[in-house]
């Protein structure tokens, strides 16, 4: 190829040089620019000063591009060929002459460009905009064929009263043109085309004729205020202007259309209201609206056929309220005994479809009727809920809707009975999103069943006010309940059965519309361990935390050479018995808690199986200590049983009756029923029966040990004498056939002063001298206790229980004239002192 | 007579009625004709574009008037008849309340005539100025309201209506000054005269097709 360029240029160069400026031969076609796909025709004439043939003939070929084009040369004129392309599909070639010679020289050559002529603009479209700057703005779309020539477009515009034209020529492939404001009028029609031009040809477009103000799109209106006019009941008023920029624009033929939603509603109405002709600043009205609603509006507004505009921003407006209509769906739960006076009723409400409020701020009013057809109001409400106590004399319950302009025909709710019997026996709730949920249930077939009540309420919330109800009838055994279900909060979703005559037993699933792994998994502790086997227990997780419903609760745990066992645990009873353990060996465990949400795993505890054998212990131990012990129990009781009397005395003391008792008897009858003192050994008690008290000073002297000596072999023969021989004792007889030991008493502080712990000093007396001789004399006297100021050593006064306190005290020698054995204490008691 | 005088007391001032009342019986004017849909939409779009002259005034005014003393609405104005007479601004037609004595065709004729003077008086000043956009705006409504006033006058005086001719200004424009001052005076002229259009157009404006347009549309709104 390169060779063949040089070898031209050579020539060319060559044909030059010979003084002679023209070129070698010319090439002329037909035309350069072709529709694709036809004819094109060409000649190429040597001209004879061509160095290449002079002298000698020429053969000449043509080239398009690379390929060689099969030509014919000229009749009688080998110098000229003539190539014919029957059909050009090149979008741009070059046809070349070529002379033949060694390599062929390319004598002259042409570039024949084809394609196709513009095809009609189509859609040509203005819109006006009156904004500062006016201008009106035409696009058009250049048609689907591509023509692969430069192609040109020009607007042109005609304003027929005016008799002005313009004409805009537009670069090429702008498909769009802004006419200036000084170029049209607003009130003018005008007549625009566009034309394209190529170099196959031109075509213009359909004329588009308008008038730029039927084109304008206006700016969003203003809504000025929405309200109800008087006593325009469901009807609003809607007052709006143009733009501040377009309040020039006072015709009357402008359209307007009117959106409206409710402001509990996220929809706007279909369709929109349309209103023609409205008249510029005229509110419009809107009919045909639900009472006492407060309703959102938007208008949007074109001149005749122009676009519409953006919709303006919304103004609210309330209708007029009415008295609420339609009634109300009722739910009552009544709990307590239908044979108590009053039960417990929570009655919920919702509106019906048919239920209308009429107003934004509605009331319920609950009331009974009682059996004589009076009425009484035991609700008022601003909620769907109320609890009261129902008279069982109160048959009928009824609910009204009230707002400011009136009340509602009432609702009776009727009053059912609890009826017992299973009819739901299966319940389950699949979340569908985070606001639905669908509750299934399986009932069982039961004649009289109406339908069934589908309740539900967060768990987590005690509020009654929060529970939701759906009514279904009886072919139904599903339902999609919506409402703001929070996710990983429980529910507790309820089925009731409904009967013509009463509310069936419920049954009652948790669920929740989006589950998560537990916030927490509850502490693992070794409640137990005995053998081989550890039990471990656990808390109930919290339901705030439980985020889902609990799968499984697994234990991993592992001893110290890694060997992992895992085992799920039964979800009621938050205990596992973990078996066949190494007792050698230190384990760690850890619980992991799932829910269909995901899983959360606990903190690792570690455990180890002690060596000793409890079991051993309890074999061992526990069983001897046991029959031991049951055995001693059989010993103790059979002789109590045999020593009933002795039992007795041992735990219930015998007091002695001084009234129904002599000194003997008491002595020796009663006196061994005493128990005797085990802490010390003395004398059995029977045989005392006569005692003197004899003060040891702490510190004897000699002389006072002489004295006391002294007076000891003085007195102690004479001991008893000393008593009975005293005056105070008058019915001693001095004589005694028995004979009776002695005993003497040593304290070793004051009597007064003897305390409790101290022990007793007795000296056995020799003495055979009976004490006493007469106490059958003694006549019954009843006794008493009685606490006597200055008589501290005297705590028991016996004598006649009427007698009063002074009287005793005068008559205390008498007494102890009675009661020689005592009289001896009290004498005793005086010479200490 | 000073121009100013003109825009200070406006002649039909006095023509200002409520816009739905019915036509009252005024001389010099053929009820019929006026009356016409066509002639009646005349002065609908002519009503439109001369408010919208006239709230592009105060707009124009900013962006083409720089000096602080030449205010719109101000009584300062009165300052300047000496300086409207030494550019040359001539002083607007008077428009009064439609008579015997002054007839449709005169009030219309003056409105065309009051038109043609402010749109050759912008004409005169807008090469001088900074900001043309404005300008060319006011030029382009007035141009579109002297068309339908042209219309009206052709409905009322028949084919032979005859167009006046742009008045031949010779403004003396010396300075930068003098440019402000025309200007200025030119828009408070043409505010002035566009408010006196407002008031005589409202005369012949006649609402019929507009009373009880207001087509009520029961909305068949779901009930929610």
């Amino acid at each position: 190829m390169t060779s063949t360029w040089v070898s031209v240029i050579a020539m060319l160069l060559a044909f030059v040089s010979g003084d002679e400026m023209l070129p070698c031969a010319s090439v002329q076609t037909s035309s350069s620019v072709v529709v694709l796909g036809s004819p094109v025709t060409a000649t190429c004439v040597i001209r004879d000063g061509c160095p290449l043939a002079r002298g000698q003939a020429v053969h000449i070929e043509w080239h398009l591009g690379q390929r060689l084009v099969p030509s014919s040369p000229a009749a009688n004129d080998s110098r000229t060929s003539m190539v014919v392309i029957p059909s050009f599909n090149d979008t741009m070639a070059y046809l070349t002459c070529c002379v033949q010679a060694s390599p062929c020289q390319i004598v002259g050559g042409v570039a024949i460009r084809a394609g196709y002529p513009p095809a009609v603009p189509q859609n040509l479209r203005c819109q006006t905009n009156l904004t500062f700057p006016s201008t009106l703005t035409c696009r058009w779309d250049p048609g689907q064929k591509e023509t692969h020539l430069r192609t040109n477009y020009t607007l042109h515009t005609e304003i027929r009263d005016s008799q002005e034209n313009h004409t805009y020529e537009l670069s090429a492939g702008v498909h769009h043109y802004t006419i200036p404001r000084k170029d049209f009028s607003f009130y003018l029609e005008m007549t625009i085309s566009v034309k394209a031009v190529n170099e196959l040809g031109e075509v213009s477009s359909e004329p588009v004729i308008l008038e730029p103000l039927r084109s304008a799109k206006f700016d969003p209106p203003k809504i000025l205020k929405v309200q109800a006019g008087l006593k325009k009941y469901g009807c609003l008023g809607v007052s709006w202007s143009l733009s501040q920029q377009q309040t020039w624009v006072t015709i009357s033929s402008l359209n307007l259309e009117v959106r409206l939603k409710s402001a509990d509603s996220n929809q706007w109405s279909e369709p929109v209201i349309p209103m023609t002709r409205v008249m510029l600043k005229r509110p419009v009205e809107v009919c045909r609206l639900l009472h006492g609603t407060e309703y959102y509006a938007q208008i949007r507004v074109r001149y005749q056929q122009s676009p519409w505009s953006e919709w303006s921003s919304r103004q609210s407006g309330v209708t007029l309220e009415k008295a609420p209509t339609g009634r109300l769906d009722s739910w009552m739960k009544v709990s307590g005994d239908h044979k108590q006076k009053h039960l417990k009723v929570h009655l919920f409400w919702k509106p019906s479809k048919q239920f209308r409020a009429n107003s934004q701020n509605v009331s319920y009013i609950v009331s009974l009727q009682r059996l004589r057809g009076e009425r009484r109001q035991v609700c008022f409400s601003l909620g769907h809920y109320c609890s009261f106590q129902l008279p069982t004399g109160a048959k009928k319950v009824f609910l009204f809707a009230m707002n400011a302009a009136g009340k509602s025909n009432p609702t009776e709710v009727p009053v059912f009975q609890q009826k017992a019997g299973t009819v739901i026996s299966d319940v389950t709730v699949l979340p569908r999103d985070d606001t639905t949920l669908l509750v299934q249930w399986t009932s069982l077939a039961s004649p009289g069943l109406t339908g069934y009540v589908v309740e539900w309420r967060p768990l987590l919330k005690s509020d009654p006010s929060l529970l939701r109800f759906e009514i279904t009838d009886r072919n139904q055994s599903g339902l999609v309940i919506t409402g703001n279900f929070e996710p990983y909060q429980p529910y507790g979703i309820s089925v009731y059965p409904r009967f013509k005559d009463g509310i069936g037993p419920p049954k009652t699933v948790n669920a929740y519309s989006r589950q998560k792994a537990p916030s927490i998994v509850p502490k693992i502790w070794v409640k137990k361990t005995w053998h081989s086997y550890i039990e471990l227990s656990w808390d109930e997780i919290p339901l705030g935390q439980r985020n889902g419903i609990v799968q499984n609760y697994k234990i991993f745990y592992w001893d110290e050479e890694g060997h992992i066992e895992i085992v799920n645990a039964d979800l009621e009873k938050r205990k596992i018995t973990l078996k066949e353990l190494n007792a050698m060996s230190l384990y760690e465990a850890f619980m992991m808690v799932s829910t269909e949400g995901g899983s959360l795993n606990g903190s690792t505890i570690n455990f180890k199986i002690e060596p000793f054998d409890a079991v051993a212990v309890v074999v061992m131990i526990v069983i001897p200590c046991g029959v031991g012990l049951s055995l001693l129990i059989i010993i103790t009781v059979m002789t109590c049983f045999s020593n009933h009397k002795r039992l007795k005395v041992r735990f219930w003391p015998m007091i002695p009756d001084p009234a129904n008792s002599s000194i003997k008897r008491w002595t020796s009858e009663s006196m061994q029923d005493i128990p005797a003192f085990s802490d010390f050994e003395e004398p059995n008690p029977i045989y005392l029966s006569h005692l003197s008290f004899l003060d040891l000073p702490k510190k004897l002297d000699k002389n006072d040990d002489v004295h006391w000596l002294h007076r000891g072999s003085e007195d102690t023969s004479d001991l008893g004498e000393s008593i009975c021989g005293s005056p105070l004792s008058p019915s001693y007889s001095g004589t005694n056939s028995d004979s009776v030991p002695y005993a003497t008493v040593i304290f070793s502080g004051p009597y007064t002063s003897q305390s409790a712990n101290q022990p007793h000093v007795y000296l056995r007396s020799e003495s055979t001298q009976p004490l006493l001789e007469m106490e059958e004399v003694f006549s019954h006297k009843s006794y008493q206790n009685m606490p006597t100021d200055g008589m501290t050593t005297a705590q028991c006064f016996f004598g006649p229980s009427q007698d009063d306190g002074p009287e005793e005290r005068a008559d205390a020698g008498i007494l102890w004239g009675d009661f020689p054995f005592l009289q001896a204490l009290t004498f005793n008691e005086a010479q200490i002192d | 007579f000073s121009p100013l005088t003109v825009i200070a007391i406006p002649c039909c001032y006095m023509a200002s009625f409520v816009r739905s009342a019915p036509l009252p019986e005024l001389p010099g004017v053929n009820r019929t004709l006026v009356e016409d849909p066509g002639f009646q939409e005349l002065v609908e779009r002519s009503h439109s574009l001369i408010q919208k002259v006239l709230l592009s005034i105060p707009e124009a005014h900013k962006s083409c008037i720089h000096t602080e003393t030449l205010q719109l609405n101000s009584a300062e104005n009165a300052k300047l008849v000496v300086m409207a007479a030494n550019i040359g601004i001539p002083s607007a037609p008077v428009l009064k309340v439609v008579s015997d004595n002054f007839t449709l065709e005169t009030c219309l004729s003056r409105m065309s005539e009051g038109i043609q003077l402010h749109r050759a008086l912008l004409s005169a000043v807008l090469p001088r100025l900074d900001k043309k956009d404005r300008v060319n705006e006011l030029l382009a409504d007035t141009r579109d309201l002297l068309v339908q006033i042209h219309k009206m006058q052709k409905m009322v005086q028949g084919e032979s209506a005859v167009q006046p001719t742009p008045p031949a200004l010779n403004l003396r424009l010396p300075g930068e000054y003098e440019v402000q001052v025309a200007t200025h005076l030119t828009l408070v002229q043409l505010q002035s005269f566009g408010q006196d259009m407002v008031r005589s157009l409202r005369i012949f404006y006649r609402p019929s097709s507009q009373l009880h347009l207001k087509e009520l549309y029961n909305a068949h709104l779901v009930k929610q």
